[in-house]
């Protein structure tokens, strides 16, 4: 089997790719797409660095072959700014200082939106939760933290 | 990896067909098969994904009888109030597995599936009597989880087989359940050791039923069924829950790996049923 063709849509968009039926997800939306947004870390679905929600959950790109994607929806990181403004994570989480080095942060990002789209007002302790899956060697999560309630806060008032 | 063919059978028909063609492997929410593919602990050539069995796919109650279709997530499974009602272990551990990105694809037929001794699952459902349901070509078969299990990552299924779903009969009217474990990290960990128990006191307040699994310290998830009896129709004072810890301790087989040693492991489920048995006492759920 030399290759797959897949549809899917990825941040609103239509698109039909051709890719290995070794290829996951994780290579098809850095590779074949070139949304290189989304990181890889470790491949086996412990860092978190290749968040991106599917279908609305968020899961890992590593652990879902591409052919299991077909007919999905796929949001990456590049997909939550609108119209050239940054979402209100993105923007708190630059104002916050949460950003160190920044491999772990679209996948902090992704996280962190799928957790407001399901819980407006988390506690301290959901967010740390909604977190487990995503590490920081960098910050030590605190601003990260700190961040996500800022912008909770401010897209509670929008 | 080196994926030559894939299946995606719609219905059980078209799986059992692709199964007898092969060697296909299963694959539903792919979090240990797609990290022991890339470790080589596998080769799989040939895939089957088994996620458009929506038959498969449930959460029902019917006749006294809890059923979860093998597809079913962990993240399903912690939201199911359903299930919360009926058993809180299962809920209590589906929320500790992984991370909230593995517990959206995981899935609880998986979990049986890959037979982990430390898969944390498989002591709820234990202590629950679950059963597994298992399809082929030939029709359906009911076997006992505890029957299912026969070492690290050995089930008894065979290679024609599916699991459908698991079911348990729901609790009698004052029975409680609670699930702990102990591991390097609050979530996204795999045990060091876990319990589950089951427990309902008479009006005497005397232990009526109880049962205990315990998971990561012996080659598959366990009950402890020396300690139950030593339990039946005693009062929970300290000591008898002390003991119990202690005999729970000397009923499981821990090895020592990098999670902990043996010795250490013994340890903590003293510790784990300690305190198992103490939520029972101290509060009402």
């Amino acid at each position: 089997m030399d290759s797959i063709t897949i549809t899917l849509t990825i941040n609103g968009k239509n698109k039909q790719i051709r890719t290995s039926p070794n290829a996951t997800l994780l290579d098809l939306i850095r590779n074949d797409l070139g949304l290189t947004g989304t990181k890889d870390g470790c491949r086996e679905g412990e860092c978190g660095a290749c968040t991106v929600l599917l279908d609305g959950r968020v899961i890992n790109a590593c652990l879902v072959f591409a052919w299991q994607a077909d007919g999905v929806d796929v949001v990456t990181v590049e997909g939550l700014a609108e119209n050239g403004r940054l979402h209100a994570l993105q923007r708190a989480f630059i104002e916050q200082g949460a950003v160190q080095c920044g491999f772990c942060t679209p996948g902090m990002l992704i996280s962190s939106y799928g957790l407001l789209k399901e819980n407006p007002r988390p506690s301290e302790e959901q967010i740390r939760q909604a977190l487990t899956g995503n590490l920081c060697r960098c910050t030590g999560y605190t601003k990260i933290i700190r961040a996500i309630q800022v912008a909770a806060e401010e897209m509670r008032d929008e | 990896m080196q994926v030559d063919k894939i299946s995606f059978p719609r219905t059980l028909r078209e799986l059992f067909h692709t199964l007898e063609q092969g060697n296909g492997r299963l694959i539903a929410g792919g979090t240990d098969v797609i990290p022991q593919m890339r470790t080589g602990r596998f080769q799989a050539e040939e895939l089957i994904d088994l996620n458009g069995l929506e038959e498969m796919h449930f959460i029902d109650k019917r006749d006294g009888v809890i059923a979860i279709g093998c597809l079913t997530t962990f993240n399903e499974i912690a939201a199911s109030s359903l299930l919360d009602d009926e058993s809180p272990a299962l809920v209590q551990a589906a929320s500790l597995i992984g991370s909230k990105q593995t517990r959206n694809r995981g899935t609880i037929g998986g979990n049986i599936a890959n037979a982990s001794p430390a898969g944390d699952s498989l002591p709820p459902l234990l202590v629950m009597n679950a059963e597994v349901t298992l399809a082929s070509h030939e029709g359906e078969r009911k076997i006992p989880l505890s029957s299912l299990l026969q070492g690290p990552g050995r089930t008894a299924i065979t290679p024609d087989e599916v699991i459908h779903h698991v079911s348990f009969s729901c609790l009698e009217q004052g029975t409680k359940s609670c699930f702990l474990r102990l591991g390097t990290r609050g979530g996204m960990a795999v045990s060091v050791a876990s319990a589950a128990l089951v427990l309902r006191l008479d009006q005497d307040d005397r232990v009526e039923d109880v049962r205990i699994a315990l998971g990561a310290v012996a080659p598959t998830a366990i009950r402890c069924h020396s300690t139950e009896q030593s339990l039946m129709d005693q009062l929970l004072s300290e000591d008898i829950i002390e003991a119990a810890g202690f005999q729970a301790a000397e009923e499981c087989m821990p090895i020592t790996d990098i999670r902990g040693t043996a010795s250490y492991r013994r340890h903590v489920v003293k510790g784990l049923v300690r305190r198992g048995l103490m939520t029972f006492t101290a509060k009402s759920r």
